[in-house]
């Protein structure tokens, strides 16, 4: 996983204009990114555009970073923050049709052997985009980092720059929100299968 | 039986960010409360589901292009530093003042023996200005226009001016003039 350098080292290297280091920064940290950025854009290939920006970001600036201890989150600020402009851009430009065609299908990955099986990814990987979609921007990046990326709140509370208390409610209300959605699909799969 | 915990408490005890205390109460609520139990495996679900959920794959590609876009904007692209390669581990940032220090020092000491040097050049010019002027002076004021520090006919070249080879009294231009009385 890791080539044995701590980030501190990591960190300095870069700092100097290391490529090994830089790219090893980027393998430690750019699959949870790119997962993040998947959830929270609902398109591979946003996902993977603003993966692209985050690190040029991050890897450019990283002389600013003051505590070498904090590259994760400060990565994942960089992410954020630029969700958060290309959703501002959206606003302004509208939305993206392009993307929405591609962002069909969260679970959408690897080709399965199983078609049936890759049938039910896709349909529950709408049901997924569907209600990460449905949450407003802030509830959906708490939940994200909660469920998904496991991080505790404190953590959470680094990332987007919130209480630990808005945190805590956004991600409940998160919570609830899906639980609604995914019962009434559940439901429908479970009435399906005794169907059959 | 006891009061139900808060649901916001059992979202925060699924994400084991509960408070020890919180903890222990929630886990002891859900025991003996159905309702509160339902509520939790249920709440529990939608983290299944999302975790259960394929990740995608970082595309294998996106390091190459991320490394071609710093090479255009001209970041420094060295596999390691000098340092990295002669010293790799010595030259950290606590050792790097004191490298930095010690290069002050030689270019302050190289500085001045510049200065020195260039500094005796001059001072050795102004000497010799000093003599010639003095040595016009001194033909100046000898009544013939005698020049005792012209060489000697015959006398070569590199060899000592002021040495005084054959010389009579009428020509010293310092003896006292012969008393004429």
């Amino acid at each position: 996983m890791s080539d044995g350098r701590p980030a501190g080292q990591l960190v300095e290297y870069a700092r100097a204009g290391d490529r090994s280091a830089m790219r090893e920064i980027y393998r430690q940290f750019a699959p949870r990114i790119y997962n993040f950025l998947f959830r929270m854009l609902g398109s591979r290939e946003e996902a993977e555009d603003v993966t692209q920006q985050t690190f040029l970001i991050a890897l450019r600036e990283i002389g600013k970073l003051r505590d070498a201890g904090q590259l994760e989150s400060w990565i994942y600020r960089i992410a954020r923050n630029e969700v958060y402009q290309r959703f501002r851009r959206k606003k302004i430009i509208g939305p993206d049709s392009e993307a929405e065609e591609a962002g069909k299908g969260l679970l959408e990955g690897r080709p399965s052997a199983n078609p049936e099986r890759a049938l039910l990814n896709r349909e529950l990987g709408q049901v997924l985009r569907n209600v990460l979609s449905s949450l407003p921007l802030r509830m959906r990046e708490a939940f994200v980092l909660a469920v998904v990326q496991e991080m505790s709140y404190k953590e959470i509370c680094q990332v987007t720059g919130r209480s630990l208390l808005a945190v805590k409610t956004d991600i409940y209300r998160a919570r609830l929100s899906a639980r609604k959605e995914l019962a009434a699909y559940l439901k429908k799969e479970q009435t399906e299968r005794s169907e059959r | 039986m006891n009061a139900h915990v808060p649901h916001k408490m059992i979202s925060e005890w699924l994400d084991r960010q509960c408070l020890p205390g919180d903890a222990i109460r929630v886990e002891r609520h859900l025991d003996a409360c159905n309702e509160c139990r339902s509520v939790a495996a249920e709440l529990a679900s939608v983290n299944e589901i999302f975790r259960a959920a394929e990740k995608p794959e970082l595309p294998p590609y996106l390091w190459t292009r991320i490394e071609a876009r710093l090479g255009e904007e001209n970041l420094p692209a060295r596999a390691g530093t000098w340092s990295d390669i002669l010293l790799p581990g010595i030259l950290t940032s606590s050792r790097r003042g004191l490298a930095l220090a010690l290069s002050a020092v030689l270019v302050l000491a190289a500085g001045i023996f510049i200065a020195r040097q260039t500094f005796h050049g001059r001072s050795f010019d102004l000497a010799m200005a000093e003599i010639d002027r003095a040595q016009i002076a001194l033909v100046e004021l000898h009544p013939d226009g005698f020049n005792p520090f012209s060489r000697p006919a015959g006398l070569e070249t590199g060899m000592n001016p002021f040495a005084v080879h054959t010389m009579d009294f009428d020509s010293n231009p310092f003896q006292s003039p012969p008393d004429r009385r």
